[in-house]
C-alpha cells in the first residue's frame, strides 16, 4: 500500500512551532483605539434625530387616526330657514304693510288646469 | 201756428242738446273698464270655467257609455250615437279650454306677449267649434281628434307658461312692495338685499327657461312642476328678505 504524502503534513494550526498571535488579540487592539470625538458626536446627534423622527411619525399617525374617527361636521352654510320674528315688535305704521306682504304668498291663482282625454274619437 | 211749431222744435232741440251734453259729460267722467283689469272678471271667468269643466265631465261620461254600447253591439245606431257623443265632448272640451284661457288672460295684464299667445289659441278653439258639427263619420271624428291631439301640446305649453308667468308677475309685485316699504322706512337697499334680489330674479329666469324646454311632437312634457320648484325657491328668498327688513325696521326704531 502506497503511503499518501499529505498524511504527514500537519496543518499549520496543529504545529506547535508555528506560534501565531491569536486573532482575537488583534481585534481587541483595534477596538481599543479611541473613537474620534467628532464621529461620536455625529452618531449621537444622528441617533437623536432618528428617534425624534420616529416619534414625529408615530404622533402624526396617531393624530390622523383620531381625526378620522370624529364625525365629519359639514361646513357651515347659509341657512334658508327664516328667523321667527315677533310681529308685535314691528312699529305699528308698518305692521299692516308686512301683513299684506305675508299674505301675498298665498295669492297664487287657484286655477286647476283642465284634464282632457285626448283619445276621444280615436 | 207756425210759431208754436217753431217753439216746439226749438225746445225739442234744446232738450236733445242738453241730453247729449249730459251724456257726454257722463261718458267723460266714467272710468273706462278694461276687461283684464277687473278682479271680479277673474272670479266670473273662473266660475264659468268650473261650470264648463263639469259640463265636459258629463259629456265625457256619456261618451264612455255610448262607446261601450257600440263595442257591445256594433250597430249603425250605436255608431251614430257614439259619433254624436264624441262631437259633444269635442265641443265642450273646446269651450272649457277657451274659458280657462280667458280666465288666465285676465291675470296676465303685465304680459301682453302671453296674452297674445293665449288669444291665438282661443281663436283656434272657436274656429274648431264651427267645424265640429260637420263631422259625421267615424273617420272624420278620428281625423279631427288626431289633429287636436297634436295642437293640444302647443295649447298646454301656452297654458302652463301663462300660469307660471302670472305667478312670476305676482312675485315681482311683492318684490316692488318690499322695496317701497324699505324706502318708506328709510332702510337703505344694502348689498345683501341686492344679492337676494338677484337670486330671486335668477329663480324667475330658471322658471321661464323650464317653460321653454323643447316639447316632443307626440307627447306633452309637463314642465310646470319644475318651474313651480323654482318659484318656491324664489318665495323662500323673498320671505328671507322680508324677515331681514323686519329686523332692520325693529332695530332702527329701538
Amino acid at each position: 500500500m502506497e503511503e499518501k504524502l499529505y498524511q504527514n503534513i500537519d496543518p499549520p494550526q496543529n504545529n506547535p512551532l508555528d506560534i501565531k498571535k491569536p486573532e482575537t488579540n488583534e481585534v481587541n487592539e483595534e477596538t481599543k483605539k479611541p473613537i474620534n470625538k467628532k464621529y461620536l458626536l455625529l452618531i449621537i446627534l444622528g441617533s437623536v434625530t432618528f428617534v425624534l423622527l420616529l416619534i414625529a411619525i408615530i404622533v402624526t399617525q396617531t393624530r390622523k387616526s383620531n381625526t378620522s374617527k370624529q364625525e365629519i361636521i359639514p361646513t357651515p352654510s347659509k341657512t334658508m330657514d327664516n328667523p321667527v320674528i315677533n310681529d308685535s315688535l314691528i312699529p305699528s305704521p308698518y305692521q299692516e304693510a308686512f301683513q299684506q306682504l305675508d299674505q301675498s304668498f298665498s295669492q297664487d291663482p287657484d286655477l286647476p288646469a283642465p284634464q282632457i282625454d285626448i283619445k276621444v274619437g280615436q | 201756428m207756425s210759431k208754436d211749431v217753431e217753439v216746439r222744435v226749438l225746445s225739442a232741440a234744446h232738450f236733445l242738446l242738453n241730453y247729449f251734453m249730459w251724456l257726454l259729460l257722463f261718458l267723460f267722467f266714467a272710468k273706462p273698464v278694461f276687461a283684464q283689469e277687473s278682479p271680479d272678471l277673474y272670479t266670473q271667468y273662473r266660475n264659468d270655467y268650473l261650470y264648463q269643466r263639469d259640463q265636459y265631465q258629463q259629456f265625457y261620461d256619456d261618451y264612455l257609455n255610448k262607446k261601450d254600447i257600440y263595442t257591445k253591439y256594433a250597430s249603425v245606431t250605436a255608431e251614430k250615437d257614439k259619433i254624436l257623443a264624441a262631437k259633444n265632448v269635442f265641443l265642450s272640451q273646446n269651450i272649457m279650454l277657451k274659458s280657462y284661457l280667458m280666465t288666465l288672460r285676465t291675470i296676465l295684464q303685465e304680459s301682453p306677449d302671453n296674452q297674445a299667445e293665449i288669444q291665438k289659441y282661443e281663436n283656434w278653439l272657436s274656429t274648431q267649434n264651427q267645424l265640429i258639427p260637420s263631422l259625421n263619420t267615424t273617420a272624420s271624428v278620428k281625423a279631427w281628434s288626431t289633429t287636436f291631439e297634436k295642437q293640444y301640446i302647443a295649447i298646454q305649453t301656452t297654458l302652463y307658461t301663462g300660469l307660471v308667468q302670472s305667478q312670476i308677475n305676482r312675485r315681482l309685485k311683492t318684490l316692488d312692495e318690499i322695496k317701497k316699504l324699505a324706502d318708506q322706512a328709510g332702510v337703505e337697499w344694502s348689498s345683501s338685499f341686492s344679492l337676494k334680489q338677484g337670486e330671486i330674479n335668477k329663480y324667475f329666469e330658471l322658471a321661464i327657461d323650464a317653460c321653454h324646454q323643447n316639447q316632443r311632437r307626440d307627447q306633452f312634457s309637463n314642465f310646470y312642476p319644475e318651474a313651480k320648484k323654482y318659484l318656491d325657491s324664489a318665495d323662500t328668498n323673498m320671505k328671507s328678505l322680508i324677515a331681514d327688513l323686519k329686523s332692520f325696521i325693529i332695530k332702527n326704531n329701538n
